[in-house]
């Protein structure tokens, strides 16, 4: 053999050599996937981790753990490093996590600043690419990244974050990419529920701080009108004449009107806030038919309607909260004197089949055509809108009353004969039930 | 002193008007604060029979002001009534908690102050003014 040939059998061992070094030396590192479709260990078992991560986003924690236990999962088996950076409330603290490598110990720890540059769409970033960019290499940078599939968690064109996704396999199949996609799909959904519900607590804390200055700046002023109309109708000063006095009536009489619609929209406008805690107690519900009665006896008289509350011949208890109770039967004997021009409203209480209690509340007046009987509990309807109407109100007692009644287990219903008269029934059950401290809608 | 004295502690002018009026000419002896230091400071040297206390009032508001007052030995025993447009459940129940003996909601007729002041303190003995009175 000459020494050429020599030479060249020995390049050619060698070659050989290194190529069984190479593959002993891949094969010695577990193959995570096949070539193919590097990162998922079985590649029809995407459903499954998909299940897996909607799971861990709906379970309601705390938003850096839900993330933290996302990131962790997606680092084992299907991608071998992660960054998560999302922003849900637009502000300046970006929620980021990244998560260890691959199989690490260690739980994902968060970075200090944001990372990755936000885009639009799912792009694959080869190693190359990734050494460029300094902030991504100095996270990935140990870990060898082949590739990174940088995604954005987005939801309705909204783009709410940033996914990274690293991988030291080869190449990135299509399906790989697909699944990032779609990640980054899911995790902007749930990004946009949390900024939703920042706003709605905002929102909610907005109206309820404005309703409490609303009531005590509208109510103060309100309060000193009726103080010197009463005391200028009492003679303090001094008497008054004669002829001035209905002038002062009628002023009085206003400003209880203004007084009864504030309370009205204060009432309606604080049905969706955290309840008083409702105090459940043995009521006699004949007792609170007749006080409302004797209440609203003054209005009817005005009106030279009689107002009935038929004595019931022994109390009807029920376990109940005095207060909404008591607010449900004023609103619909209110509403039965406004819409009755003669004759009587009758208020009768009765215990029911159940051991609870049935209160009716029937009037002689305009009645509700039939059509109207399912509007009539919709907040602001009234049946005649036009400026020119004689009844007074914001219509939104109905509403009201069915959620208070709701709160307490009742159940409200209605017939009507038009130019005849109304009948409103409450239904009360024996004993409230403890979960209806919320009111209905 | 024969007469009752009442202590209205209230920042509104005209709101003070109004129940000094009603309560004068019911007999009784009216002193005025218009904020809760005030209110602490005239309760405390003149020891009235009974406080009127608007809850919300500057610098101290009424309900620390009734705490105050009922934590001191002098004042403890002077009856309070707070006044307050805030009237839901956990108002009424902060009001029992710093020791107000009664809870008035406003807005609020003057007979009905009045009344309630009577209740607590019974009819001035002060000889009442002799102008003609029209009943509400």
């Amino acid at each position: 053999m000459s020494v050429v040939g020599a030479l060249v059998l020995a390049a050619v061992v060698l070659a050989a050599g290194l190529v069984v070094l190479a593959a002993v030396l891949r094969r010695a590192r577990p193959a995570r996937g096949n070539a193919e479709h590097p990162g998922l260990e079985r590649s029809e078992s995407v459903l499954p981790l998909l299940r897996e991560i909607t799971g861990f986003l709906e379970s309601g924690g705390e938003p850096f753990s839900v993330l933290q236990v996302l990131a962790k999962r997606l680092c084992n088996g299907v991608f071998d490093a992660c960054i998560i950076e999302i922003d849900p409330d637009r502000g300046p603290q970006a929620l980021a996590v990244i998560a260890c490598y691959d199989e690490s110990p260690l739980p994902p720890r968060p970075l200090p600043e944001t990372v990755l540059t936000p885009t639009a769409t799912t792009v694959v970033l080869n190693a190359e690419e990734v050494r460029r960019d300094e902030k991504l290499s100095s996270v990935f940078g140990n870990l060898g990244a082949r590739s990174v599939i940088l995604t954005p968690a987005i939801s309705r064109g909204m783009v709410f974050g940033t996914l990274a996704l690293g991988t030291r396999a080869e190449h990135v199949s299509h399906d790989l990419v697909e699944l990032a996609a779609e990640i980054g799909a899911r995790v902007g959904s749930y990004a946009h529920r949390l900024r939703l519900e920042q706003e709605v607590t905002a929102a909610q804390q907005v109206k309820s701080d404005f309703l409490a200055v609303m009531s005590h700046e509208l109510k103060t002023p309100l309060n000193i009108i009726l103080g010197y109309a009463d005391l200028l109708l009492v003679g303090l000063p001094v008497a008054i004449p004669l002829e001035s006095r209905p002038h002062l009536e009628r002023l009085r009489s206003s400003a209880r009107d203004l007084l009864a619609r504030l309370e009205e929209i204060l009432a309606f406008a604080r049905m969706d806030d955290e309840p008083d805690e409702p105090v459940f107690e043995q009521v006699d519900v004949a007792t609170v038919a007749r006080e409302v009665a004797s209440s609203l006896r003054p209005v009817a008289e005005q009106r030279s309607l009689a107002l009935l509350a038929e004595q019931a011949s022994s109390p009807v208890f029920v376990t109940t909260d005095h207060a909404r109770l008591a607010q449900v039967l004023f609103n619909l004997v209110s509403n039965a004197v406004r819409f009755t021009n003669q004759g009587s409203v009758t208020i009768a209480v009765r215990t029911n089949g159940f051991g609870g209690a049935s209160v009716t509340v029937a009037d002689t007046g305009v009645g509700i055509a039939a059509e109207h009987l399912e509007q009539i509990y919709e907040p602001f309807w009234q049946i005649n809108r036009s400026p020119t109407r004689t009844v007074g109100g914001l219509g939104l007692g109905l509403a009201v009353a069915r959620s208070l009644a709701l709160s307490i287990g009742g159940q409200l219903s209605v017939t009507s004969n038009v130019g005849h008269g109304t009948t409103f029934v409450l239904e009360l059950p024996a004993r409230a039930p403890e979960s209806s401290g919320t009111r209905g809608a | 002193m024969d007469g009752k004295t009442v202590l209205l502690v209230e920042d509104s002018g005209d709101t003070r008007v109004i129940y000094s009026t009603i309560l004068a000419h019911n007999g009784f002896r009216v002193l005025e604060a218009v904020n809760g230091d005030e209110g602490i400071r005239i309760a405390r040297e003149e020891r009235p029979d009974l406080i009127l206390m608007n809850v919300s009032i500057p610098l101290i508001d009424g309900f620390k002001a009734t705490a105050l007052l009922k934590r001191d030995p002098d004042t403890a025993h002077i009856p309070v009534i707070a006044v307050t447009a805030f009237t839901r459940k956990k108002d009424r129940k902060r009001a029992r908690d710093v020791g107000c003996d009664s809870y008035l909601p406003k807005p609020c007729d003057p007979t009905r102050v009045l009344q309630e002041v009577q209740r607590f303190i019974g009819v001035a003995s002060l000889p009442m003014t002799e102008m003609p009175i029209e009943p509400l």
